[in-house]
């Protein structure tokens, strides 16, 4: 069934101006429950603008975001919870704190705030360090305590943001791993954009493939081998297989994107 | 190190927190080396003044000596003048403070919240900020008179440019990612200026109440002065029409004592207050 829908959608920054930019153009996509999704797309493709409406942070131009079934207007995060790409983690406030800001923000109470906090750091593995600073964690600590803070809210939709983006290969590598555990019990809905192939694929039940301005899907490719994996899946032939074919893909979009930066000047 | 074993397992491996960052060595014996220099410096001048009084070179009339300041302190430890004097310029200091940044605190946030009214205002705080504030003098005293009135109206006066630039600053400062977390988590603007624009703009904040407090001090001080007939600067301006210059130089110490002291209190409540920043 399908839990959160694109219909028609385009978003487009300064129409009418001579500014104007087109971001997304007609895009149409439907995320099952329990389903995770990646989208890659080379840089300014909209991709992060396609997740921002989905979570209700813009507006669409034309067409519609619905939530079974409910038109998308506003951020709802007990629907769609948000996890940035820098971690967004407030540097004036412990890491349980932080934990428990979204879901107060969201109008939950303090000690319902506090109460999941700690069971959600207990679930990324970080219970000790409620007491701590942002500042005193790592950046992969750091962006486990954003995840907690999205859960907390028990959203049905995680949206992230190359949540990974901002960490080295062997972080990224190590969290990814573990993350992979997490989020197959947590059971939502996941929608992330990555700018990595690797993973693009390893995570994904489907990925998004997205071509250069003005963003318009390109292609979808599901990815058979069941959730959570090994790292061992990404040395089977499966995973290469859609790995060449993504690398390809990608390069034909940037090219072309290039080619048209080219003619346009 | 956290590895594909953690896969599947309830909970990811607690990872170990980063080594918390140590003094570098060297630092400490540096400042030491750093706090003798200044104080070879300072017992130098002293040194240097005492003998050139001593010599002629210097008329102690006019330029007292170390030591007879030294002497002048115990004194006005003791003196109702000029206890009254401290006092005056303290109570005339609180209220310049008070009044300076309380509304340098609102209009600064004000600002920061709304960019019609600042875009509308800003300037004209700008416009007082580089105009030399003690072309007001005069006109203050028509308005106050010559009591202490005229010092708190222009310690607040330069106490409020200060701290509105400041605080405006501040507010500018608080990163665009944290007011969009409160977006994607749907905060009230309550919510929003009380957990994330009002800590973010801590750092600005508190620089702003600092310069409060230093500008609100510096202008009584020159009101009283100039114009003022109370506190500590219409004292010094007593003992040098008259030649005390060993008890003015003795007030002007003391009234230097009293600012750090200051200082010091502030930077503690500071370090105390904005913890997470260390």
């Amino acid at each position: 069934m399908s839990l959160l829908s694109v219909e028609n959608l385009t978003v487009t920054y300064g129409a009418g101006t001579k500014d104007e930019l087109v971001a997304c153009e007609n895009i149409n996509l439907s995320i099952r429950e329990g389903e995770f999704v990646t989208v890659i797309g080379p840089s300014g493709c909209g991709k992060s603008t396609l997740l921002h409406t989905m979570g209700g942070l813009i507006t669409p131009t034309a067409g519609r975001i619905a939530f079974d079934g409910a038109s998308v207007t506003k951020p709802n995060p007990h629907n769609a919870a948000f996890v940035f790409q820098d971690y967004s983690l407030f540097p004036w406030k412990s890491v349980a704190e932080n934990a428990g800001m979204g879901l107060r923000f969201a109008g939950g109470s303090k000690a319902e705030a506090a109460q999941q906090a700690k069971e959600q750091l207990a679930f990324v593995g970080l219970q000790d360090f409620g007491d701590r600073y942002p500042r005193e964690l790592s950046g992969g600590m750091q962006q486990r305590v954003a995840i907690a803070r999205a859960l907390a809210l028990q959203p049905k939709v995680l949206l992230m943001d190359e949540p990974f983006g901002a960490l080295d290969e062997q972080t990224r590598r190590n969290l990814g791993t573990d993350l992979t555990a997490i989020l197959s019990e947590a059971g939502q809905s996941v929608v992330m954009i990555t700018h990595s192939l690797d993973e693009a694929i390893f995570w994904a039940d489907r990925i998004i493939v997205m071509s250069a301005r003005p963003g318009r899907i390109a292609e979808e490719i599901t990815v058979s081998e069941p959730r959570p994996r090994q790292l061992e899946f990404m040395t089977t032939p499966e995973f290469q297989e859609i790995r060449v074919h993504l690398f390809e893909q990608l390069e034909f979009h940037q090219a072309e994107a290039a080619a048209r930066a080219k003619a346009a000047a | 190190m956290t590895t594909a074993t953690a896969t599947g397992s309830r909970r990811a491996v607690t990872p170990r927190p980063p080594a918390r960052t140590s003094v570098k060595p060297g630092t400490r014996s540096d400042a030491r080396k750093a706090m003798w220099l200044r104080i070879a410096f300072l017992v130098f001048a002293l040194a240097l003044w005492q003998v050139l009084v001593f010599t002629g070179v210097l008329n102690e009339r006019f330029v007292s000596s170390p030591i007879a300041v030294l002497q002048a302190i115990p004194q006005l430890a003791v003196d109702p003048q000029a206890i009254r004097a401290v006092g005056e310029t303290l109570a005339a200091f609180a209220a310049a403070f008070g009044i300076g940044t309380s509304l340098g605190v609102v209009v600064g946030v004000v600002f920061g919240l709304n960019s019609l009214l600042r875009e509308a205002y800003y300037p004209l705080i700008m416009l007082l900020m580089v105009v030399p504030k003690s072309v007001f003098l005069p006109l203050l005293v028509l308005f106050f008179g010559l009591g202490t009135a005229p010092g708190i109206a222009f310690g607040a006066l330069l106490a409020f440019v200060h701290v509105v630039v400041n605080v405006v600053a501040g507010m500018d400062l608080v990163p665009q990612k944290y007011r969009d977390v409160g977006r994607a988590y749907n905060a009230s603007s309550t919510r929003l200026f009380f957990d994330v624009i009002l800590p973010g703009a801590a750092p600005g904040i508190f620089a702003g109440l600092w310069h409060g407090i230093r500008n609100g001090f510096i202008g009584v001080v020159i009101a009283q002065l100039f114009v003022s007939t109370a506190g500590i600067g219409y004292l010094v301006r007593i003992y040098s029409n008259n030649f005390q210059i060993d008890d003015a130089m003795a007030l002007t110490l003391v009234m230097a004592a009293l600012v750090i002291l200051t200082g010091s209190v502030w930077s503690r409540l500071e370090a105390r207050l904005t913890r997470w920043r260390q």
